[in-house]
C-alpha cells in the first residue's frame, strides 16, 4: 500500500520539474520543487556532485521515494555503488515490502563486480515475499537487466514450483531460453502460451520469424511442436505453427501432412492445401505439390477450388519440365518419353479447357494448350485450331495477341512465309509498341531475310538495334552483323541466300534438309565469310539430332580451318562443353578450355572455360 | 543464342587482338604486370601467394609497372595464371635481366624485393555470419589467398603465434558490439551480443569490453613480438581506442549495463596505442561513431563515388621499401568509399607514423603505416572499396566485377609485405 502515495509524490514532483502541470506543483512545497528541479537540472548537465549535494539535502528534510529513487541513481551514474547501497540499507530497515529494494540493491551490488552479495541479495528478495507472483517478476527483471538469463531463467522455474502453477511466465521464460540460445526450452514455453491462448500464435510466429534465419532456431523448435501436435492434436493454432516451421525448414512432405491435417480437421475444403501446394511448386518440391494437388481434385472435385487446383497442377507440371530440361530431347537414356511432365501439363490444361468452358480463365489455358502443342510436341495442326479459337471469340482479351504471334510462327513453321507476314504485320500494326510489338516487327525482317530479301530485312533489322531496352535488339545485333558480312560474291548473294533457306528449314525442323543445304553451300563456296557459319550451324543441328560425336568434330574443326573467325572460340568451347556433358571425357574437356584460354585469351568465354577447368579439377571454387 | 554468341564474339575478337601476345619460346621468366594492362589485379596476388606456397621465390618489382611481379619460369606457375585469368608475359633470359637492370637502376625510382615465404594469415572474425561485408575476407577468398578465421578465444589462447599476418576490419574492439544500438532488437545483434557475453564469462570477464580489452592487448603484444596487423575500417580506431581505455569505463550504460567513468576522458593512456592520441570518445550510444579520430562522412558537395577520392603518397623505393610496397597501385588516385571509420583525422594521428594515404585538401589521413616494437600495423580507412556506402544488409561486393580495382589491391599489398626479405636499410 506504501507504493501509491510514493508514487504520487514522485508524479507530482516530475509534473513540477518539468512545470507542465501547475494544480501539481502545488502540492509540492515550492522550494521543495525548485531545490528538487535545479539537481535534476545538474544531473541533465554531468555536474553529478553539485547534483548529488541538493538531493541529499532533499532528502534528509523529507525521506521520501522519488528524493530517494533519485539520490541512487545520481550515485549509480558516478558509480558510487557503495554510498548507493547504504542508502538502500538505511531504508531496507523501515520497508516493510522491500523486494523492490533488496532488488535493486542486488542490482548495483552485481555492478559494483560484487557478483555473489548480488545473488544473496536477490535471495534474500525472494525471501521478503516467496508466495507472491510479483515477487518473481520483480526480482526476475532486476537480474535480467544485468543480462545473467541463465539466473533469471532458474528463478522463474523456481517461482512455478513455489507457487505450484506451471503456467506461470511462458512469455518471459520463452524469451530467456531464446536469449540463452536454448530454442527446445524456448518452443516449449510458447506453445504452452498458444495453448493458454490461441491468439498468442502470431505474436509466437513473429519472435520466432526474426530468429528463423539462426542456425538451429527451427530444428529445435519443429522437435518440439512435434511433441505438441501429438499430444494436443485437436489444436489447429499447434498444427499451422508446425506447417510453418516445416516450410521455414524446407520439410515439404511433412508440411503437407501438417496442412492436410488442418484442411481436414478444420473442414477446409481443400483452400488449406491449395494454397500450400502453391508454396511447394514455387520452392520445386514438385512431387509434393503434385500430391497436394491430386488430393484436392480427387476429394475436392466438386468444389470451386477444383478448377483453380487443376490449373495449378498443370502449371506445376510445366514448371517441373522447365526444371528438369525437357524440351531438349525426345527421350531420356532408358528410352523413355522425355517429355512426360509437359505432356501432364497439356493433359490438365485440356482437361481444364473442356470442364470448365465458363471460366474466366479459358483464353490463357487455351493459349498454354496451344503454345505447348506448337512448341514443345510440334503438332501444329490442333495448335492452330486452339489458336484460330482464341483470336475469334476472345478478340479483346490480351490473350489473343499472343495467339495471333504464335498463329504467325506457325506459319513459318509451316512454310507458310506470305501468311506468316500478312498475320506479323497485322498484329504489329495494332500494337504498334510493346514487346510483341517489336517480337512480330522482328520476324517480319527474318521472313525477308529467308526469302532472300536481304535489303528489306537490313532496313527492318536497323531500326530494331536501336531499339536498346528491347528484347529482341541483341537478335538484331547479330543479324545485322551476319547481313554485313554474308553479303557477295554474285549480286545474288547465292551463299547467304542458301545459308538463310538452310536457317528457315532448321526453324520448320528439317534438319536433314538444312544440313544438306549447308554442306552444298560450303562446298559450292569454301572461301566465303559465311562459311564458318555454317559449319558452326551444321554442328548446332546435330547437337539437336542428339549426334554429339558429329558434332564435337565440326566445333573442333572449325578452329582449326578458321582460326580467325569470331565463332572459334565459341566453337571450341562447345566442343569442349561437349566432351564435358555428353561425351563423358573430363581430360579431354580440360585440354580444350585450355587451349581456348591459350589461343583466344581474351575470349568472353574465357571465364567460364575457367571456371569449367577448375570444377573438373576439382578446385574449391 | 547464336545471335548472341555472334555478337559476344565480335566484342571478343576485339578484347583478343588488343591482348599482346608474349613470345612463346625460350622464356627464363615470367613477368605478371600489375599496370592497366593486366586483366585481373587481385587474382594476381593470390597466384603469386600460391607461388610462394610452392617454394617459387618471386621478385616483387616496386613501381615497375604498376608493382609488377617476376616469376622464374615454370609449366604450372604458366598453368595456374592462365586457370586464374591472370595477364602474364614470358620474358627470355636476357628481358629479365633488362628488366631486373632497369628496375635497380640508381636513376629510376624503382626496386626489386624479393618475396621468399607465404606468410601464414589468420583473420579475426566471427564466425556468425553478420549482415554486412567484410572486404578483407572477400579479397583474400577472391584472390584465394588461404587463411584461416580467428577470434576472441583463439587469441586469448595464444593462437597468434601460429600466424605471420592478422587482418581486421569492421570490429569493436571497445565492447560497443559496432555501436549499433538502433538494431539491438534484431537476432544477429542479439546473437552477437549474447556470443560475445558467453565468451566473456567464460573467460572471467563481467563486462564484454574487458573482454575486447584483454584480446585487443594480446594483438598488440602479438606485434611487439614482431607481427604484422592490418585493419580497416572501425577495427582501426576501436583497436586503439581500446588500448588508451584500458584503466577506465568508456562504455555506455546501453552497451555494458553500467555508465562511463566520469573521470573517464583524463584516465586515456594514449601511450598504449599504436597510432593514434589525443583523441576523445564518443559517449553517446546512439551515435554511430566511436571517437573524434574519425573525420566522419565526406563534404556533402564531394560526397559522391564520382567525386571522392583519396590520392598515394609516392615514396622512395630504394630508401622506403615497406611504404612503397604497400602502396603499389596502378593508379595514384583511388575512389573513396565511406565505413563506420572513413578518413583518420591528422591531428589525431601520432607523430611517427607514416601516412601512406590522404584525402587530398582535408586534412585527413586514409592509409597509415607504423611500427611498434618489433612488429608493424598498418590502418586503411572505408569499408568497401567498391562499394561507396555499404548499408547494413547490402549483398556483399562480387569481386568478379571489381578485378582491378585499386582499392582492394592495397588491401592485398600487405598480404605481400610480410614474405619480403628483410635486408638491411641503406644508410
Amino acid at each position: 500500500m506504501r507504493f501509491v502515495p510514493r508514487f504520487l509524490f514522485a508524479l507530482c514532483l516530475t509534473l513540477a520539474v518539468g512545470s507542465i502541470q501547475p494544480v501539481a506543483v502545488a502540492q509540492t512545497p515550492p522550494e521543495e520543487a525548485a531545490r528538487f528541479q535545479l539537481a535534476d537540472t545538474y544531473l541533465r548537465s554531468g555536474q553529478f556532485d553539485r547534483a548529488i549535494a541538493i538531493l541529499e539535502g532533499l532528502y534528509r528534510d523529507n525521506p521520501e521515494y522519488a528524493y530517494f529513487s533519485k539520490l541512487v541513481s545520481a550515485f549509480e551514474s558516478t558509480k558510487r555503488y557503495a554510498d548507493a547501497i547504504a542508502l538502500i540499507d538505511a531504508r531496507l530497515e523501515s520497508d516493510p515490502n522491500p523486494v523492490t529494494l533488496w532488488s535493486e540493491r542486488a542490482r548495483l551490488l552485481y555492478l559494483d563486480q560484487r557478483p555473489d552479495e548480488a545473488t544473496s541479495a536477490w535471495e534474500n528478495a525472494v525471501a521478503a515475499a516467496p508466495d507472491q507472483e510479483m515477487t518473481y517478476r520483480l526480482v526476475y527483471q532486476s537480474i535480467a537487466g544485468v543480462r545473467e538469463f541463465e539466473k533469471a531463467s532458474a528463478l522463474l522455474v523456481r517461482g512455478r514450483s513455489t507457487l505450484g502453477d506451471s503456467s506461470l511466465f511462458h512469455q518471459e521464460l520463452g524469451y530467456l531460453y531464446g536469449m540463452l540460445s536454448e530454442h527446445g526450452k524456448a518452443m516449449e514455453e510458447y506453445l504452452a502460451l498458444i495453448a493458454k491462448d490461441e491468439r498468442q500464435l502470431s505474436n509466437v510466429k513473429s519472435r520466432l520469424g526474426r530468429a528463423a534465419g539462426q542456425p538451429g532456431v527451427v530444428s529445435a523448435s519443429v522437435e518440439v511442436v512435434e511433441r505438441g501436435v501429438k499430444s494436443n492434436p485437436l489444436n489447429r493454432s499447434f498444427r499451422e505453427l508446425l506447417g510453418w516451421l516445416y516450410l521455414e525448414a524446407g520439410l515439404y512432405p511433412p508440411a503437407l501432412e501438417t496442412y492436410r491435417a488442418i484442411d481436414r480437421l478444420e473442414s477446409e475444403n481443400g483452400r488449406v492445401l491449395f494454397t500450400f501446394a502453391g508454396q511447394a511448386s514455387a520452392a520445386k518440391a514438385f512431387d509434393v505439390a503434385l500430391e497436394a494437388y491430386t488430393e484436392i481434385l480427387d476429394k475436392h472435385g466438386t468444389r470451386p477450388i477444383a478448377s483453380e487446383a487443376l490449373r495449378g497442377k498443370a502449371e506445376m507440371h510445366r514448371r517441373w519440365a522447365n526444371a528438369m530440361n525437357e524440351a531438349r530431347e525426345a527421350v531420356d537414356k532408358n528410352g523413355n518419353s522425355a517429355r512426360q511432365h509437359f505432356q501432364l501439363a497439356l493433359e490438365s490444361f485440356e482437361e481444364y479447357a473442356s470442364r470448365y468452358p465458363s471460366s474466366p480463365n479459358l483464353p490463357y489455358v487455351l493459349l498454354d494448350v496451344a503454345q505447348l502443342n506448337q512448341d514443345v510436341f510440334f503438332r501444329f495442326a490442333p495448335a492452330k485450331g486452339t489458336l484460330e479459337t482464341v483470336v475469334a471469340r476472345y478478340p479483346n482479351h490480351a490473350a489473343a495477341d499472343r495467339a495471333a504471334f504464335q498463329l504467325g510462327l506457325l506459319h513459318l513453321s509451316e512454310g507458310r512465309l506470305d501468311d506468316a507476314r500478312i498475320q506479323f504485320s497485322r498484329l504489329e500494326q495494332r500494337l504498334r509498341t510493346g514487346d510483341l510489338a517489336e517480337q512480330a516487327r522482328y520476324e517480319i525482317a527474318m521472313i525477308h531475310f529467308y526469302l532472300g530479301e536481304f535489303d528489306a530485312a537490313d532496313a527492318l533489322i536497323a531500326a530494331l538495334k536501336e531499339n536498346t531496352s528491347n528484347d529482341t535488339a541483341n537478335d538484331a545485333i547479330g543479324m545485322r552483323v551476319l547481313l554485313f558480312e554474308g553479303r557477295g560474291p554474285d549480286s545474288l548473294s547465292t551463299p547467304m541466300l542458301q545459308f538463310a533457306h538452310a536457317r528457315l528449314l532448321t526453324r520448320q525442323r528439317q534438319f536433314e534438309s538444312a544440313l544438306e543445304t549447308l554442306r552444298q553451300m560450303r562446298a559450292g563456296y569454301a572461301g566465303h565469310a559465311l562459311v564458318d557459319d555454317a559449319l558452326f550451324e551444321e554442328a548446332e543441328i546435330l547437337v539437336e539430332l542428339g549426334e554429339y560425336e558429329s558434332a564435337f568434330q565440326l566445333f573442333a574443326e572449325l578452329p582449326l580451318r578458321h582460326p580467325t573467325s569470331f565463332l572459334a572460340d565459341q566453337s571450341l568451347f562447345r566442343a569442349a562443353a561437349l566432351q564435358e556433358d555428353q561425351l563423358g571425357n573430363p581430360e579431354k574437356a580440360i585440354e580444350l578450355f585450355n587451349r581456348l584460354m591459350t589461343e583466344y585469351p581474351g575470349s568472353l568465354l574465357a571465364g567460364e572455360a575457367r571456371m569449367r577447368i577448375r570444377m573438373l579439377r576439382g578446385d574449391n571454387v | 543464342m547464336f545471335d548472341d554468341l555472334r555478337t559476344a564474339s565480335l566484342v571478343a575478337m576485339i578484347a583478343a587482338l588488343s591482348m599482346a601476345i608474349a613470345p612463346s619460346s625460350q622464356a627464363q621468366d615470367i613477368l605478371v604486370p600489375m599496370d592497366a594492362v593486366q586483366a585481373d589485379h587481385l587474382k594476381a596476388y593470390g597466384v603469386t601467394y600460391w607461388a610462394l606456397t610452392k617454394g617459387i621465390e618471386v621478385d616483387w618489382l616496386l613501381n615497375y609497372r604498376g608493382g609488377s611481379f617476376l616469376i622464374p619460369y615454370d609449366n604450372a606457375v604458366e598453368q595456374e595464371l592462365r586457370v586464374r585469368g591472370v595477364s602474364f608475359e614470358r620474358t627470355s633470359g636476357a628481358q629479365s635481366a633488362a628488366i631486373i637492370q632497369d628496375v635497380e637502376s640508381e636513376s629510376n625510382n624503382t626496386a626489386v624485393v624479393k618475396l621468399e615465404k607465404a606468410p601464414r594469415v589468420a583473420v579475426y572474425a566471427p564466425e556468425q555470419t553478420l549482415p554486412w561485408d567484410d572486404a578483407v575476407l572477400l579479397a583474400l577468398t577472391f584472390a584465394e589467398v588461404p587463411h584461416e578465421l580467428i577470434y576472441d578465444e583463439d587469441v586469448l589462447d595464444g593462437k597468434l603465434a601460429e600466424y605471420d599476418w592478422l587482418h581486421l576490419h569492421h570490429e569493436d574492439f571497445t565492447g560497443q558490439y559496432g555501436k549499433f544500438y538502433t538494431f539491438r532488437s534484431l537476432p544477429w545483434y542479439i546473437e552477437q551480443q549474447r556470443q560475445a557475453e558467453a565468451t566473456a564469462r567464460s573467460r572471467g570477464f563481467q563486462k564484454v569490453s574487458q573482454l575486447k580489452l584483454a584480446v585487443a592487448q594480446t594483438i598488440r603484444r602479438y606485434v611487439a613480438d614482431g607481427g604484422f596487423l592490418f585493419a580497416m575500417c572501425s577495427g582501426t580506431d576501436t583497436f586503439d581506442i581500446a588500448l588508451a581505455a584500458a584503466d577506465t569505463d568508456i562504455v555506455p550504460q546501453e552497451y555494458d549495463g553500467d555508465p562511463i567513468d566520469t573521470d573517464a576522458l583524463s584516465q586515456l593512456d594514449f601511450d598504449q596505442t599504436f597510432a593514434f592520441h589525443n583523441f576523445r570518445p564518443i559517449f553517446n550510444a546512439n551515435e554511430y561513431e566511436h571517437a573524434n579520430i574519425d573525420a566522419g562522412l565526406p563534404p556533402a558537395q564531394i560526397r559522391n563515388p564520382a567525386t571522392d577520392y583519396f590520392t598515394l603518397f609516392e615514396f622512395s623505393a630504394k630508401w622506403d621499401p615497406v611504404p612503397t610496397m604497400l602502396t603499389q597501385n596502378h593508379v595514384s588516385s583511388v575512389k573513396g568509399f565511406i565505413g563506420q571509420t572513413t578518413n583518420f583525422r591528422k591531428e589525431t594521428v601520432k607523430p611517427g607514423v607514416v601516412v601512406l594515404a590522404e584525402a587530398p585538401g582535408r586534412n585527413e589521413v586514409r592509409y597509415l603505416h607504423g611500427t611498434f616494437a618489433q612488429g608493424t600495423f598498418t590502418y586503411y580507412g572505408g569499408h568497401d572499396p567498391e562499394d561507396y556506402q555499404h548499408y547494413v544488409g547490402d549483398p556483399p561486393t562480387d569481386l568478379n566485377l571489381h578485378k582491378n580495382s585499386p582499392g582492394y589491391r592495397l588491401i592485398l599489398n600487405n598480404i605481400l609485405f610480410p614474405a619480403a626479405r628483410k635486408k638491411k636499410q641503406k644508410t
